[in-house]
């Protein structure tokens, strides 16, 4: 009940209620911008939730996460290039509707679809958020540190073919987490005598810059023409028997959305192919996929938009991220001072609930928006690269600045940046490196502090069963990465291919 | 040196520069002051520590590369990255790269100049001017052809994100010289 009255003064909260709009619509606005990703759309928000209250800036970033999955979909149906990767499955089925003039269709599909899913995935988020962080009771400093482990360990393990690299990756992360004062002694580590360093290298910073930066240099140094959408496109919701038609495939994307999002690293492109093949499956026309078939939308969007709320699940309750987007999302946590994992839930409930709240309102305000704002972003769309690239370097520079007031922040920014594009080019995946920013404090501070309440003894990572359980899993993990890494190269060695089994409608 | 011998052997050259870059960790994590606060593994026993499996890492990365290189008679470049089934490569954070040529590296570089140009000329220049010449310089260098049109494009921008971030969202951004002169 204290809930409920937690997450009602939220959507009662005009400042609650503006953030999921504008939320909303930056997302969609943002998300259908080609190159700039889902991720992205939230990281430039970032610094402008800074000055405000917590669970307005919250709803605001994860409201921004669900247009934008939405928003990807505008691209792929109009000028057939997803924004990003899990609105790549909805290009088959979506550009072929918009070619025989069924575009305006695909879009109202795309949208409904999104807003079932987005709708049944905050459901679960409530439902297991709670639960979930209830165990926050029985959890140690060795079970803090094990779950540190296990968190790293799936994200690279989910690297698929970059698994050593993901760990290289994760373990360069942790390193830029020693810099600054020591959590224990108070020592200055690799701070290079200078003060900005004594408190830190932000996550947020490192974030921006491997994420949004390098990217924005990509997204500049890559030469291809962008097509353009037809600007008189108007979107259509479908009628009741559109809506039972494709109702299969939006449960079976909703529920691959869902449990996608449960699991942190699978992410919304991963859930987007799996909801596309399984609707396929069980469709009863499957040879019209991939030639204008409106399951063919309705289950990747339903799933890329569930798992938009989904994610936040492993990300609150556990303070590990499920993907870039939900680890931006945990950087607003951060920002806030707010602890993400099993004790946000006790500490913080007004935050968790409003945030709840404020979701439940940004997805119903998701369809009016959805249609409104479809002319301005297929304009956006249409702009020329210079324009877009340009205000975006400036966002970003000038955003920076904004969190604390320090150009040293920049000069981090475009460090990271540059490791970013290094780690792109070089195939190493990002998530890990960001992940060991965000994880190295409490791992690192977990493993002493178990170490002085042992006496220096080890064996107190093994008598704790919930970190013992964690550090099972965590090896098992690794190991079976390294087999499936082993083996694949093996496999790559004798056949001279490499491992590939794509399924790409 | 040959593209393709780079390709080839680009993790073992990756492989050889982390092993180079987590030796020099190490030394600074021996720097690390001693204090009698800290407890029985001290401050520089996770950065060691890290110093080792990074060492580790790089030194599997350039076996896997070698013995890779060696199964296949010398050549790996032909054979991709594995590709995961069902792309779950945004997921991870793992965008797979065409690769790029030299110019459009030279690019990237291009657009770091000018974040590092605008970084130097803030604090003199002031946000309003130097974003103004970033809008300008970024849209220019990306193909906006006209004078008046990038003129007109920077400074329009540049006032927009002047209004957005100093007068509406009052964010002390640097006022630099101009503002100076103007108070005189």
């Amino acid at each position: 009940m204290e809930a409920v009255g937690y997450a009602w003064d939220a959507v009662t909260h005009i400042s609650t209620l503006l953030a999921a709009v504008i939320g909303i619509a930056w997302g969609i606005v943002g998300g259908s911008l080609p190159g700039i990703s889902a991720s992205i759309a939230i990281a430039l928000l970032l610094p402008f939730t800074y000055g405000m209250d917590p669970v307005p800036s919250l709803v605001m970033l994860a409201a921004a996460y669900h247009g934008a999955e939405y928003g990807g979909s505008i691209p792929a149906i109009l000028i057939r290039t997803p924004a990003h990767g899990s609105a790549a499955a909805t290009v088959a089925d979506g550009y072929a509707m918009h070619q025989q003039g069924r575009g305006g269709e695909a879009l109202g599909i795309s949208l409904v679809s999104g807003v079932i899913g987005n709708f049944f995935g905050v459901l679960f988020l409530v439902f297991l958020t709670k639960p979930l962080g209830q165990i926050a009771l029985i959890f140690t400093p060795p079970a803090y540190f094990a779950l540190g482990i296990l968190g790293i360990s799936i994200i690279a393990s989910l690297s698929n073919g970059a698994f050593v690299k993901g760990l290289i990756g994760a373990v360069i992360g942790l390193m830029i987490s020693t810099v600054g004062l020591d959590p224990l002694s108070g020592v200055g580590r690799f701070t290079f005598s200078r003060p900005e360093l004594l408190g830190g290298i932000d996550y947020i910073l490192v974030l921006i810059g491997v994420f949004a930066l390098s990217e924005l240099w990509r997204q500049a140094a890559a030469t291809e023409e962008r097509k353009k959408a037809n600007r008189d496109t108007r979107i259509r919701l479908p009628g009741r028997a559109m809506l039972r038609r494709i109702r299969r495939s939006q449960a079976i994307g909703t529920a691959i959305g869902i449990f996608e999002g449960c699991i942190p690293g699978a992410g919304g492109t991963v859930a987007a192919f799996l909801a596309y093949n399984e609707s396929k499956r069980w469709s009863k026309e499957p040879e019209l996929f991939g030639h204008g078939a409106p399951e063919g939308i309705a289950a990747p969007e339903a799933a890329n938009n569930a798992i938009s709320s989904s994610a936040l699940i492993p990300t609150l309750s556990f303070g590990i991220p499920g993907s870039n987007s939900s680890a931006i999302l945990l950087g607003g946590l951060i920002l806030h001072g707010l602890d993400p994992g099993p004790l946000l839930v006790t500490k913080n409930p007004e935050v968790v609930y409003g945030l709840f709240g404020g979701l439940f309102f940004a997805n119903l305000a998701m369809l009016p928006i959805g249609i409104l704002v479809l002319t301005p972003a297929i304009w956006l769309v249409n702009r020329p690269k210079p324009y877009l690239l340009a205000c975006v370097y400036v966002l970003i520079v000038s955003g920076i600045f904004s969190i604390e007031q320090s150009t040293f922040d920049l000069w981090i920014v475009i460090g990271t940046g540059i490791i970013g594009y290094f780690m792109r080019l070089l195939g190493f995946p990002l998530l890990p490196l960001v992940l060991g920013c965000v994880l190295g404090h409490m791992i690192e501070a977990n493993y002493r502090r178990s170490l002085v309440v042992s006496s220096g003894d080890y064996s107190i990572f093994f008598t704790d069963p919930v970190a013992v359980t964690l550090l099972i899993l965590a090896a098992i993990f690794i190991v079976g990465s390294v087999v499936r890494d082993i083996r694949d190269r093996g496999k790559q060695a004798r056949t001279g291919i490499a491992v590939t089994a794509p399924t790409r409608p | 040196m040959d593209r393709r011998i780079l390709a080839d052997y680009r993790d073992t050259f990756v492989g050889a520069g982390l092993l180079l870059f987590s030796g020099l960790y190490w030394l600074g994590a021996a720097a690390i002051r001693v204090s009698p606060l800290e407890g029985s593994v001290g401050a520089a026993g996770l950065p060691k520590a890290l110093a080792v499996v990074l060492a580790i890492l790089s030194l599997y990365l350039i076996a896997r590369n070698l013995l890779s290189l060696r199964a296949q008679g010398g050549r790996v470049a032909a054979a991709p990255e594995p590709v995961p089934a069902t792309r779950p490569d945004e997921a991870a954070g793992h965008e797979e790269e065409k690769p790029f040529s030299i110019r459009q590296h030279l690019r990237a570089l291009s657009m770091l100049a000018f974040g590092v140009g605008y970084l130097l000329i803030l604090p003199e220049l002031g946000y309003a001017v130097s974003v103004t010449l970033l809008l300008g310089a970024v849209a220019y260098f990306l193909g906006l052809r006209g004078l008046p049109k990038v003129a007109l494009f920077a400074v329009l921008g540049g006032a927009f994100f002047f209004l957005l971030f100093v007068v509406t969202l009052k964010i002390p951004l640097p006022e630099g010289i101009f503002s100076n002169l103007l108070r005189r």
